[in-house]
């Protein structure tokens, strides 16, 4: 990487540091293996109860058939049809079915839809349905579990609206009947759908909590943490100067340097300087706020002076929590950013001391706990509908106010800090014990 | 309770939600085709409809368990209304199916987590698959509704009990991935920490970078190609975390900031020797500043000293440190052209971003005395603690 990209990356919206992204590809892991499979066993097993039920409403409604197949053809073409899915998903092991296959199997699934269609059509005024037809939707729901939700839903909503098509159709024969004929329509869409609904809260559920679990990590860090995809770019142009610098030394570039590298080194010189300068300021708030995918979009800090930096583990813990469930609230109209804006009332050298490590000792605690204000200003969302949950996080920040409107409305939040508490768990402060 | 619990539960509750109030309303569309049902009955059949929609409503907003349990009956008294009736017209028996398949086993996406839910959701699915058999054992011809009441509650509990786990197991990686990152997040602060705390090597390879940024002009040629493979290698050491030799311990973290001040001063000295300026030191050569204030200082020290290497036109400057209760002063003196500081656009000499921005993020200051012709003093100021 150049400087140039880091330069670009620098201010175009949200980028992980490398090592986040590492874990937060982890959410296909999640979504896939742990828990996934969970689910979409539970899923299958529930579409198999349905398939059974309707195989027995079949048996049920044998009699009432005329001499012939019945609805026994379309049966056999469902079965033939998840045969050959189960069948390759198993020799297809770990591996997604192809997609070939896939859309073959979606598209077979006419066969049945007809032959179980046409198999009843004209008989529903004696209370016969169609089954197998219906078993398509039941079908569908392992699929939406282990592939997107959107097709499986699609197909199944073609297939109820044939089946609901299929009944009107033949309302002035079938009279009362019709309406049996619908709720067995519904009966193919219906299983699908909270099947889909399920899945899509499982792995929206998935995402957030693991965005949150990465970004929780910033509330363990030192008042003035460098951040994650600062040191990853502090490390980039240590290394592209290490690279300039061998080249000039070792007489590769020649001296008078040539325009480019002038410019490269000063460009180089400019951007290692501001990483050395700037951001001191920066505070586990800011890292978790840039950090993360969800908050980045949803919520703006100001903290001129790092005063986040003092508060609390369990403070940080709860603030997080609380910006995370305010975010999560529906919105209405355009969506605002909440801002949140941190100061503190006792802007002395706290932030210094904490940063040189050395507040254990006892004589800290005589100092005076910084008090730190957070001003967060929410717009859009209905105060009274806010969960208790952040309400309850809020209030074990700090003390808090709340002014404004229903829809938008300002959550002042004073907090005492422990001053003996810079909430450095980690390794970074033993190993740095210089005092000041 | 954990917070994905909630989100669970929550998410268990929209789902309960969609199925109840599907076949509340389902069951209730079907009553209204004509000739559904007797008028009494009709009558009895929609209030209990509507309170079972309402009930779902209320369990699903809150949780409640005397509403789940309040729906479950509403539709099994709906069942017993329309069951025990002389005929059962084909709507009446949708309806049936319905209220039985999606709208009282809605309940057990809910309750199945709950501790002794599945007790509770077994024996709702009992009663129920009791109430089913006694309508067919009194005459009605089908068992319909006896396989819809076994399939309705067996999804509800198998959707319940799947996301339940799902979301168990995935609560567990999640932990696991959290924990493992925040190792990593601690690892990188470290290594970021140790690079910033190499401040006196990066206040050498900046005053590189900026010669070279300048191709190296005024300096010679040998100089700074030693500079320039010198900075390298020890960016490369400090890459590769390779332990250091004594000399360059200093140079990355000095022992202590006694140390660290006559390390620093002296390298800065040899730096700005190596590109032809002397610089004298005078004063306190000990001082009691937290880091982040001698690092303000002494790297706004190391831009004048390439200001006055630059633009003064003379070989040799001072540097007199003095402090007295409150104040550390460091003052640049030159003997060399000066220039009139209304005139000179500061920004220019990037003195505004690296000196005064420096000290100003400490609290401190900096001046400048200075005239064409009589050489220039700069004065640096920073609090101490």
């Amino acid at each position: 990487m150049s400087i140039k990209t880091l330069e670009q990356t620098g201010t175009n919206g949200f980028r992980r540091p490398a090592r986040t992204a590492r874990a937060a590809r982890a959410v296909a892991d999640v979504r896939d293996r742990h828990g996934g499979r969970r689910l979409a066993t539970g899923i299958t097993v529930a579409g198999g109860v349905v398939i059974v039920w309707l195989l027995a409403r079949t048996i049920v409604i044998m009699p009432l058939f005329p001499p012939g197949p019945g609805p026994w053809p379309a049966w056999i073409a469902i079965a033939v049809i998840i045969g050959i899915g189960v069948v390759s998903r198993v020799f297809s092991s770990m591996q997604p079915l192809p997609d070939v296959l896939y859309a073959l199997l979606l598209v077979a699934l006419v066969v049945p839809v007809w032959l179980d269609v046409s198999a009843t059509w004209g008989l529903l005024h004696l209370g016969v349905t169609p089954t197998a037809a219906a078993a398509v939707g039941a079908v569908l729901m392992p699929v939406a579990a282990i592939r997107g939700t959107r097709i499986p839903l699609a197909v199944a909503i073609a297939d109820g609206t044939v089946l609901a098509i299929a009944a009107l159709l033949q309302a002035p024969s079938a009279g009362p009947y019709t309406v049996t004929g619908l709720a067995v329509a519904a009966a193919a869409v219906l299983p699908l759908i909270l099947a889909v609904v399920t899945i899509r809260g499982f792995r929206r559920l998935v995402v957030r909590e693991l965005d949150l679990s990465l970004v929780q990590s910033t509330v363990a860090t030192q008042p003035s943490p460098v951040g994650m995809r600062a040191s990853e770019e502090l490390a980039q142009l240590d290394f592209d100067a290490e690279t300039l610098l061998d080249d000039v030394g070792s007489g590769r570039i020649a001296i008078p340097l040539p325009a480019e590298a002038a410019e490269r080194a000063g460009r180089l010189a400019a951007a290692l300087r501001a990483r050395l300068i700037e951001g001191r300021t920066d505070t586990w708030l800011r890292h978790a706020v840039t950090e993360s995918a969800y908050l980045s979009e949803r919520v703006v800090v100001d903290d001129p002076e790092g005063a986040a930096g003092n508060l609390g583990k369990a403070q940080r813990d709860n603030l997080l929590l609380a910006l995370w469930l305010l975010g999560g609230e529906r919105r209405k109209g355009p969506a605002t950013a909440i801002s949140v804006t941190v100061t503190s009332l006792d802007a002395d050298d706290d932030e210094t001391d904490a940063a040189a490590g050395a507040p254990h000792d006892g004589a800290e605690s005589a100092r005076p706990s910084p008090v730190v204000h957070i001003g967060i200003e929410v717009d859009g969302v209905a105060r009274r509908r806010l969960d208790a949950a952040t309400w309850d996080a809020i209030g074990k920040v700090g003390t808090h106010d709340v002014v404004g409107g229903p829809d938008a409305f300002r959550i002042d939040i004073e907090c005492r800090t422990d001053p003996t508490v810079p909430a450095s768990a980690s390794a970074a402060a033993a190993a740095r014990p210089r005092g000041s | 309770m954990k917070r994905i619990q909630k989100e669970r539960d929550r998410l268990l509750r929209r789902i309960a939600r969609i199925a109840g109030l599907s076949g509340a309303f389902g069951a209730l569309a079907c009553m209204l085709v004509p000739g559904s049902a007797g008028a009494l009955e009709l009558v009895i059949v929609v209030l209990l409809g509507i309170g079972t929609a309402v009930l779902v409503v209320v369990h699903t907003t809150h949780g409640s368990i005397p509403a789940a349990l309040g729906a479950v009956a509403t539709a099994l008294a709906t069942l017993a209304v329309l069951g025990t009736a002389e005929t059962i017209d084909p709507a009446a028996l949708a309806a049936m199916s319905l209220t039985t398949a999606a709208a009282a086993p809605s309940v057990a996406v809910t309750l199945i987590v709950r501790p002794s839910g599945v007790p509770l959701v077994g024996s709702l699915a009992a009663i129920s698959l009791m109430v089913a058999v006694t309508i067919v054992a009194t005459g009605h011809p089908t068992p319909t509704v006896i396989l819809a009441t076994i399939a309705g509650w067996s999804v509800s509990a198998s959707i319940g009990l799947a996301l339940d786990h799902g979301i168990a197991g995935a609560a567990a990686r999640i932990d696991e991935v959290g924990r493992a990152h925040e190792a990593e997040r601690i690892a990188s602060e470290a290594e970021a920490r140790q690079r910033q705390d190499a401040r006196v090597l990066h206040d050498t390879v900046l005053a590189t970078l900026s010669l070279l940024a300048h191709s190296g002009v005024g300096v010679g040629a040998a100089a700074l190609r030693q500079q320039a493979g010198d900075d390298a290698r020890l960016l490369k050491q400090l890459r590769l975390g390779a332990p250091l030799d004594n000399a360059s311990n200093a140079i990355f973290s000095p022992d202590s900031d006694e140390d660290l001040l006559s390390t620093t001063f002296e390298s800065v000295r040899q730096r700005f020797a190596r590109m032809g300026l002397d610089v004298n030191w005078h004063g306190v050569g000990q001082l009691a500043l937290p880091r982040e204030t001698l690092d303000a200082l002494l790297g706004a020290l190391g831009e004048c000293l390439e200001n006055v290497r630059r633009h003064s036109g003379v070989n040799e400057a001072d540097v007199t440190v003095s402090d007295d209760d409150r104040t550390v002063r460091a003052m640049v003196t030159d003997a060399g052209h000066g220039f009139e500081p209304e005139t000179v656009d500061r920004a220019r000499l990037g003195y505004a971003e690296s000196v005064v921005g420096r000290l100003q993020t400490v609290g401190g200051r900096a001046r400048v005395f200075s005239s064409p012709g009589s050489g220039t003093t700069v004065m640096l100021e920073v609090p101490k603690p």
